[in-house]
């Protein structure tokens, strides 16, 4: 009975009274900030007013951070002056089925191009006008179609039966410069592109990782070339090594809206042929204006976590994170989400961050964990500091009654 | 027995008691009048004559060639909804977004904080019908993007596409899913129904009326960027883009008219009785 009885007691204790604790330390997948930088704000009307919110979760629901994004290139672009358009343009192609972009650099100069006045050759033959093109569309149409082309542009498709290999595009009435852009539905080789890391602070190094294939075998001679470029155009080289590169990001980034981009240009020859690849893909880059202090204070009964911040520039910063509880399986299991953002000065700041505790499902109580936390510039849009983990707690020592599940 | 009963009772007497509302929120671009530009006439008033009250409606008309964050996008998108829920008095808020309408509404679902009118919009929005979004992005503004950043010679500006079709980058959706936005694969769920309706094909033969619902020249165009997608698609988005955030609601084909597919165009327009399906909605 007096076991029992103090056990209660403990238990009640736990559970009404907020301690404190430290954060884990950032794992793999995280960032922190080692430095932070006093950025200016940008220009637009920013919200001032102190905001939280926070949702209920399914707790079965399967939590993870998503892979960095892998593009995938059948592509590529080339910049064509009018007398090579009027000559006969080179298009190597490695499939049947290729399609053909062209788009005036400067519509006063060569006007619109019409798909009527394209034509092909292949082995030094004109292909009649029937057998030569399978699909053509011109700006208007593709416009309508939702695909933002520049005015002027024009696409063909070439007919799959006239096969692969060399071909010449020609437009007789060519003026002035034109963007040829190439695709290849149908094609084996293919130029992927992966960031080691999908976000990355600024006076990071960028890693990327570039594959030119056909199939599953690399091409023969091929070379990879590229740069990062910032959201204004800015670009930095991209230095090689093997099918690895990297970049050393500013730490005074671009502070333009938008995100990064690695650009890679890959050439090669592959079996039939010579083959070209263009790839891209986008990274988030955050100038480092505030990280989290690195400790926390805990309210049980409020499910409520109060979260130091060092703010070197003023701003509006949200911390935003996920709620696991412990269920009757035993297991953690994601129950909530909240935000909580509010404009902070330079100096030791903090947030807020208030799940409720109806929030937290019947059946379900400590030990809780609270994954995803992220320290968010609003003003800058930058993801600053996050724990994947950011810390365990004891809590109420038993599951408590919560809100109903709905199923 | 009785309990559920009970339980049916409340739901219907909670949709009863309520003053329920639709917002209809337009793609990229700029509207100033998308009851005639975007939607027409006809799919509105079919849809919002599903309602207890068909007054209570509100067409959007903001700039979505901005980011989805910018004031002129997420923040106009607050400011009339707002709007409309104060004036109105609207308890339950049903928004029916098309293609990357349905980001920018994720972006106020996602980022309750960000704004002190988005918390009252969540909590007012009973579910978002997103018809054909582009969750995912679309390869066809990879595309057009791309061939402005590759020649050096071009220079970055030349050819500048709107920041709305630079978002809508495959790559910079992936991004701004993982950090950003809630709702897809491994990410928390958004804090109210997001659910899709989605596009799975084209059909724009010339001999066949149907192609004409829409406009047939629009899907002439669609018939040619149809190959930058998967097989399928509704010839501006994967399916799986459409798919990706939140549930899917029903797939075109499976509740059309005449098992008809839906073109990315034909999903904001009363074809093949999607805007009955919407008008039925409105009354639960």
């Amino acid at each position: 009975m007096k076991k029992t009885l103090m056990s209660c007691l403990v238990g009640l204790a736990l559970a009404t009274t907020a301690h404190a604790g430290s954060l884990l330390p950032p794992g793999a997948n995280d960032q922190s900030p080692s430095r932070l930088v006093a950025a200016p704000l940008p220009a637009g009307d920013f919200e001032r007013q102190p905001v939280s919110f926070a949702w209920a979760l399914d707790p079965k629901a399967a939590l993870e951070t998503p892979a960095p994004f892998v593009a995938e290139s059948r592509e590529y672009w080339a910049v064509v002056e009018s007398g090579e358009m009027k000559a006969g343009v080179a298009i190597d192609t490695t499939a049947p089925g290729a399609l053909i972009r062209i788009s005036p650099v400067a519509m006063e100069k060569s006007g619109a191009v019409e798909p009527a006045e394209l034509r092909v050759f292949k082995d030094g033959r004109l292909i009649d006008e029937p057998r030569s093109f399978q699909q053509r569309a011109n700006a208007k149409q593709l416009q309508e179609a939702g695909m933002d082309v520049p005015d002027g542009s024009a696409i063909v498709q070439l007919d799959e039966r006239l096969g692969q290999g060399r071909f010449q595009l020609q437009m007789p009435k060519a003026g002035g410069r034109y963007l040829v852009h190439v695709y290849e539905p149908n094609s084996d080789v293919v130029l992927k592109a992966q960031a080691q890391r999908g976000r990355l602070l600024a006076g990071d190094v960028v890693e990327v990782a570039a594959q030119l294939r056909q199939g599953e075998a690399k091409i023969g001679g091929g070379q990879v070339e590229g740069q990062l470029v910032s959201p204004s155009g800015q670009a930095y080289p991209l230095v090689f090594a093997g099918e690895k590169a990297t970049a050393q990001l500013p730490l005074d980034a671009d502070p333009a809206p938008g995100l990064w981009e690695v650009q890679l240009f890959a050439g090669g020859q592959a079996q039939g042929g010579l083959v070209q690849r263009d790839a891209r893909t986008a990274i988030e880059v955050s100038r480092p204006t505030a990280k989290l202090g690195g400790g926390y204070a805990f309210d049980p009964a409020a499910l409520r976590f109060s979260l130091p911040v060092q703010v070197a520039a003023p701003g509006r910063y949200e911390v935003r994170a996920t709620l696991f509880a412990t269920g009757p399986s035993g297991l953690a299991e994601p129950v909530a989400v909240a935000h909580s953002a509010n404009w902070l000065d330079p100096g030791q700041r903090k947030l807020d961050l208030a799940f409720g505790p109806d929030k937290l499902p019947a059946g379900y109580g400590a030990p809780f964990e609270l994954r995803f936390l992220e320290l968010k510039d609003q003003a800058r849009m930058g993801t600053l500091d996050t724990r994947e983990l950011a810390l365990r707690e004891a809590g109420r020592p038993a599951p408590v009654r919560g809100r109903r599940m709905e199923r | 027995m009785r309990y559920l009963l009970l339980a049916a009772l409340a739901a219907v007497s909670s949709v009863c008691n309520a003053n329920t509302g639709v917002a209809f929120v337009h793609g990229t671009g700029k509207q100033t009048n998308a009851t005639a530009d975007y939607w027409t006439s006809t799919f509105v008033n079919n849809v919002r004559g599903g309602l207890p009250n068909p007054a209570n409606y509100v067409v959007i008309n903001c700039d979505f060639t901005k980011y989805m964050w910018d004031s002129a996008a997420a923040g106009c998108l607050a400011g009339q909804l707002t709007t409309f829920i104060n004036g109105k008095g609207i308890t339950r808020l049903i928004v029916i977004t098309h293609s990357n309408g349905g980001n920018v509404m994720r972006w106020i679902m996602s980022n309750p904080t960000w704004d002190s009118r988005y918390p009252n919009i969540i909590a007012k929005t009973v579910r978002v019908n997103a018809l054909a979004p582009s969750s995912a992005g679309t390869p066809l503004a990879d595309a057009v993007i791309s061939g402005n950043v590759f020649e050096g010679a071009l220079g970055w500006l030349l050819g500048y596409q709107n920041d709305a079709v630079r978002m809508q980058q495959t790559s910079w959706m992936a991004s701004y899913n993982a950090n950003y936005l809630y709702g897809t694969s491994g990410r928390p769920a958004l804090p109210k129904t997001f659910r899709s309706v989605v596009g799975t094909d084209v059909d724009s033969a010339i001999w066949d009326s149907d192609s004409y619902c829409g406009g047939y020249t629009e899907n002439v165009g669609l018939e040619t960027t149809q190959n930058w997608l998967n097989s399928c698609s509704d010839g501006f988005l994967n399916c799986s883009s459409q798919s990706a955030a939140g549930s899917v609601w029903f797939q075109d084909k499976a509740r059309m008219r005449g098992s008809e597919p839906l073109s990315h165009n034909q999903s904001r327009r009363a074809c093949f009785g999607l805007d009955t399906i919407l008008r039925t909605d409105m009354g639960s």
